[in-house]
């Protein structure tokens, strides 16, 4: 009994897995066909995602605005050349990484400060108490931090750790994307999360002594 | 595994990217490692923080903006005239001109192709003057030629030899025949002929002070002669 109700759990998540990549492949089938409409769909179905892992890379709003647009731009433009049967949603993930590593170096961002020189520089506050601020302002204050501590990686580097830990996608998947061996991608993620462990601990560090 | 190599996997570990036997070998060892069983929590504390904050709220006003943006580039994209649209339009419904306008550019275009090639056959054919056999007919190869020019040298680049033997030989004529316009006036491009016995002698100064083409040649009343 118990067997079946998981069978038919598991019927149901791959119909609806099919039911969306139909539904990719028609709104793309017709976007290629001139259809602007069918072109909207897919922007609202991908702009979160996009505009989510365009700030994870870039550090700020504006600029993952600037860069999902330039993202769904490139996608319109190359929307001829998609096979509607291939990964969508990975060929929009490598546009956003690439569109991002254009922006970013074009823009001559994310040098990598150390926690210190950030301060110095005034583009960190120390750490905050639950008691004196508002939640928002606290949650903003752990965005910039986040945003501060990606930045410290190297680009190749923050790619990796944001697709896989806060994209949720498999190693594998993750090296298809960026174009690299899932050696050395391990390798890019490893040594992320010892930079990120060792930037919140010296954060939380810091926080503490000027308690 | 001792703690260093452990240590290593640790971050591996924290976000399950090990294979089966090596979480088996770094949970082995956490059970028994106070040390490592921190470092591992502290990673998995890490990574925590960072998902739990790094996803920034955006509203529906920075959405609607962005596929505002979008459309609009689309519009520009598909209203952006190409090359064929800019040549129509500038005799609007008037194609006629227009072809002919096209016409005479490619026209233009394959006159100076023509040109072109006719120029470089006449270069050409100065490297053939150059490399004359008459010229090296006079030549004698003596030992310290030899040793002047190496052969791998002429093997890399027979025209430079070739260049370079004319130049000897025109020394050896300056030193017999005593013709004086080695250092004579600089011109930018000299014509110069001098005759010896047999030979007809051209000297071509070139914008290089430096730098004199020196070219011997049988006179044609000795060929005439001759025959």
């Amino acid at each position: 009994m118990v067997d079946a109700s998981v069978m038919t759990n598991n019927l149901t998540a791959a119909d609806e897995i099919a039911d969306e990549k139909l539904l990719t492949n028609s709104l793309i089938l017709r976007a290629q066909q001139g259809d602007l409409q069918a072109f909207d769909q897919i922007i609202i179905k991908h702009q979160r995602r996009v505009i989510t892992l365009a700030w994870r890379m870039l550090g700020n709003k504006d600029d993952a605005r600037d860069a999902a647009q330039d993202v769904f731009i490139r996608v319109y433009k190359n929307l001829s050349k998609v096979d509607p049967d291939r990964d969508f949603s990975g060929w929009i993930y490598r546009i956003t990484i690439n569109v991002c590593r254009d922006l970013a170096r074009a823009r001559n961002r994310h040098s990598r400060l150390s926690l210190e020189e950030e301060i110095e520089a005034g583009n960190m506050t120390e750490p905050v108490s639950l008691d004196n601020t508002e939640s928002s302002a606290i949650y903003n204050q752990e965005q910039m931090i986040i945003a501060r501590a990606l930045a410290t990686l190297t680009e190749k580097e923050r790619a990796a750790i944001t697709l896989r830990d806060l994209e949720g996608l498999p190693g594998d998947e993750v090296a298809r994307i960026l174009g690299s061996s899932p050696t050395t991608v391990r390798s890019q993620i490893s040594s992320a999360r010892s930079k990120i462990k060792i930037f919140r601990e010296r954060w939380l560090k810091k926080g503490a002594s000027n308690k | 595994m001792n703690c260093p190599d452990v240590e290593k996997l640790i971050p591996l570990y924290s976000g399950d990217d090990l294979d089966p036997k090596q979480t088996r070998i770094v949970e082995q060892h956490l059970d028994s490692c106070e040390n490592c069983r921190n470092q591992a929590r502290g990673f998995e504390q890490s990574a925590l923080w960072l998902k739990s904050n790094a996803s920034p709220e955006f509203d529906d006003a920075t959405f609607l903006q962005l596929r505002q943006a979008v459309r609009l580039e689309i519009a520009q994209i598909q209203t952006k005239p190409g090359f064929g649209d800019w040549i129509f339009s500038l005799w609007p419904h008037r194609p006629a001109p227009a072809l002919s306008a096209a016409a005479i550019i490619i026209l233009i275009a394959a006159l100076s192709l023509i040109i072109f090639r006719s120029s470089t056959d006449k270069n050409s054919n100065l490297i053939t003057v150059v490399s004359d056999p008459a010229i090296n007919r006079q030549e004698k190869p003596s030992p310290t030629d030899a040793l002047q020019a190496p052969p791998k040298a002429a093997l890399r680049n027979p025209k430079k030899t070739i260049a370079r033997k004319e130049e000897r030989l025109a020394i050896n004529q300056i030193g017999s025949s005593a013709p004086t316009d080695i250092t004579g006036p600089k011109s930018e491009e000299k014509t110069e002929t001098t005759s010896s016995n047999n030979m007809l002698r051209i000297e071509l100064q070139t914008a290089d002070p430096n730098i004199r083409i020196i070219w011997f040649t049988p006179k044609k009343e000795t060929q005439n002669d001759s025959k």
